[in-house]
């Protein structure tokens, strides 16, 4: 080992949407912290949203998690398909697509992330919502998951500090969540797809409301306006999307307090012999084994990765594994449970241009709750995965020859995906643990255990059900395929972790975010997330609490309650 | 997320990809599809890409050379290649007889009715999944492509024009 201090106050791993409002805020308040992310630092510049082939090929963000030496989890073994829930087989235009053959299973667990300074807001497209109130008492108001150990109204504060730092464009009235003054901006206006669909949710006696967006409409220092390219998945190349890379750290760059290391891979937490954390051992980019040390480490690494290293760091006074004294640490896995329903219109609707995710319908998800389902559930709609023809032919224009063309020059600019997302109620048998298998660095990879319950597979079918009244009322022409989370889980939204709670014998942290009986580890990603906010999506939530607790880890240390480890 | 589960599905061939060993053997394979069988070859993907016009798309010559790749880069299915290319070039010369240009409506009947076919099998079959994979490869060659975009009235992914009122 070649052990070098990092002269920093705190120690930070990922650069996320956690990790940099967590690095931002501590540089804020005058400690100096080192980012170690161990994906690249790209150029926006570079990206390629108008590239020849920019949706046949990888993204670049795609291709570094591509890369085998990046390989951290893996899945376990899918449960066997329930046969009446069939209708929510994945299917296209491809040649495979077919009902589950009796004994089929669920394909394993894909978690779709970015690695690299920005994390998974670099392929994000702007989302940022607020959990709506009742999400925080799920216990006590519907019998259901667990209450968290804070409220709304203990993080509003920090819901509004983060939406101006990212620069959210929105519409402050929302029957479904709780009332809010303006926004820095106003909402962006529908696409001409989303509009025929808003008139569609009308008739059927919803709402299709705006979506609250970190895009920005107009310019701000070192950022340009969206234009409006529909490529917010494949990067922003003109700054107007608040990925944290180009909306946060900049800034707390610019404070000298801030150092980020990239290509550095964290493998478990250096802990003292009384148990208190000193650091994190990890590689370099060369691949040499380093040791990072300081006053306090924040965990930022997501979902799967923090609990992996927690569990990776068994030892000495952990045998367990850290913050894992009651082996809580992994369980509560929450996943995306999504639905897709492809969409053919008649007529061209130019679905390649708009704010990708510019409308939600969240009927259903009031105080009272959707009549059938506990949990909650969002309707929206997306064209990404047919923003350009070879898309459209490959999923969504069956045949060959004349017949095919014609429907891919019918389809193209007409096809989107309608979407849905319901809530996954977290259950202890859901989780992370360690696998045998290990990564060329010799950790363990994350192995990741999940199915799908009884409650599960409603909430996919009542999505998939309302979906289909959407598309009925809004005159779709065909409905080409499907994708769904009963057979394909592909998770963009992973939680729970290393929930919060008061009881430490029930949760990982405590209402800060710092481990149980470790006021100088903290963890600042959605490991964090009690419940999963009623679908909605958690980076804002992620942000709000990791400044939040960031604040609070400053305040200890300003009080001398973290004692400097050399 | 469904082109990643195929993608997943055919691993089995990507990963052989990889194999140092299998690549050398590859090496000392001869051509499997030269003259006539590559020329039936292009004929049999002139129909999957759309011969925009009546004019072959770009990326069909390519095609057979993308299936001879991927044929010797897994040597050890190559008489699985072998047999199967023998079997479709065999049955589609016996129902729709070579012609130049390709008689696309016959061919694509043909194609349609196999589709159907494979369909109902209980497992995809090696031909099956041989088969789209290619006809995929060949989708995303063409309309990844500036013939593609043109083929659809733009002159690439720059010049989608944003609706007026957004």
């Amino acid at each position: 080992m070649n052990p070098s201090d990092s002269a920093a106050d705190v120690l930070v791993v990922g650069a996320g949407a956690g990790g940099a409002l967590a690095a931002w805020a501590l540089v804020e308040q005058g400690l100096s912290v080192l980012l170690l992310e161990t994906g690249p630092r790209f150029d926006p510049a570079r990206y390629e949203t108008y590239a020849q082939g920019f949706e046949v090929e990888p993204s670049v963000f795609a291709r570094v998690e591509a890369e085998p030496a990046r390989r951290s989890y893996e899945s376990g073994e899918g449960e066997p398909l329930d046969p009446r829930f069939n209708a929510l087989t994945s299917r296209s235009a491809t040649l495979f697509s077919r009902p589950p053959l009796p004994g089929a299973r669920r394909a394993p667990f894909v978690w779709s992330r970015a690695l690299g300074v920005g994390g998974s807001t670099l392929h994000y497209q702007g989302e940022a919502h607020r959990f709506p109130a009742h999400s925080f008492r799920m216990k006590s108001e519907r019998g259901v998951a667990a209450d968290w150990p804070i409220s709304y109204a203990d993080l509003a504060p920090y819901y509004e500090r983060v939406e101006r730092l990212l620069g959210v464009a929105g519409a402050p009235h929302n029957p479904f969540k709780p009332p809010r003054g303006p926004y820095l901006y106003g909402p962006h206006p529908l696409s001409r797809a989303s509009r025929r669909l808003a008139e569609a949710a009308g008739k059927l006696g919803w709402q299709a409301l705006a979506n609250p967006v970190a895009i920005l409409p107009r310019p701000a220092p070192g950022r340009a306006p969206c234009h409006y390219c529909n490529g917010c998945v494949r990067g922003c190349p003109v700054g107007a999307k608040g990925s944290v890379d180009v909306a946060v750290l900049p800034a707390a760059e610019r404070t000298g307090r801030l150092r980020i290391e990239t290509g550095f891979h964290a493998s478990r937490l250096e802990h003292a012999a009384s148990g208190r954390i000193s650091g994190v051992i990890g590689f370099d980019s060369a691949g040499q084994e380093q040791r990072r040390r300081a006053q306090a480490v924040v965990l930022a690494a997501g979902a799967i990765e923090t609990p992996r290293l927690l569990l990776n760091s068994a030892g000495g006074a952990h045998p367990h594994g850290v913050g894992n004294a009651h082996g809580q640490v992994g369980l509560h896995l929450m996943e995306t449970l999504y639905v897709l329903r492809y969409a053919s219109f008649a007529e061209r609707l130019e679905t390649w241009a708009g704010i990708p995710l510019d409308f939600r319908i969240w009927d259903g998800n009031g105080a009272a709750g959707p009549s059938e389902l506990v949990n909650g559930i969002v309707l929206g709609a997306t064209c990404s995965l047919f923003d350009g023809p070879a898309g459209v032919a490959l999923e969504a224009a069956p045949g060959f020859g004349l017949r095919h063309r014609e429907q891919v020059a019918e389809r193209f600019g007409a096809t989107l995906a309608l979407f849905a997302i319901a809530e996954q109620l977290p259950r202890a048998e859901n989780r992370v643990r360690i696998a045998e298998t290990r990564d060329r660095h010799g950790s363990p990879l994350a192995r990741v255990e999940t199915r799908l319950d009884a409650k599960d597979l409603s909430a996919l079918q009542l999505a998939w059900r309302r979906l289909g009244q959407l598309a009925e009322a809004a005159g779709v022409a065909a409905q080409p395929g499907q994708v769904t989370a009963y057979d394909q889980p592909n998770a963009t939204h992973v939680a729970g972790t290393c929930r919060m709670g008061r009881d430490s014998q029930q949760s990982v942290v405590d209402a800060f975010c710092a481990v149980h009986g470790h006021p100088e580890l903290v963890v600042a990603d959605a490991s964090v997330l009690v419940t999963e906010g009623a679908g909605d999506s958690p980076s804002l939530t992620i942000q709000a609490l990791a400044l939040r607790s960031a604040e609070a880890l400053a305040t200890r240390a300003r009080r001398g309650e973290l004692s400097r480890v050399r | 997320m469904l082109r990643r589960a195929f993608l997943r599905a055919l691993l089995g061939l990507g990963a052989l990809l990889l194999a140092p060993a299998r690549r050398l053997a590859a090496a000392r394979l001869p051509r499997l599809f030269e003259g006539a069988a590559r020329a039936r070859l292009a004929n049999f993907a002139a129909v999957i890409v759309p011969a925009w016009n009546g004019q072959p798309a770009a990326g069909g010559g390519d095609f057979a050379e993308r299936f001879e790749a991927l044929a010797r880069a897994t040597p050890d299915r190559v008489d699985a290649y072998r047999s199967y290319f023998e079997r479709f070039v065999g049955e589609v010369d016996a129902r729709v007889p070579p012609r130049e240009p390709p008689d696309e409506v016959a061919l694509t009947a043909l194609f349609e009715r196999w589709h159907e076919e494979w369909r109902r099998e209980a497992e995809p079959t090696f031909a099956a999944q041989f088969f789209e994979l290619l006809r995929r490869d060949v989708l995303r060659a063409y309309y990844g492509s500036a013939a593609g975009w043109r083929a659809l009235g733009f002159h690439g992914p720059a010049h989608r024009p944003p609706p007026d009122d957004v």
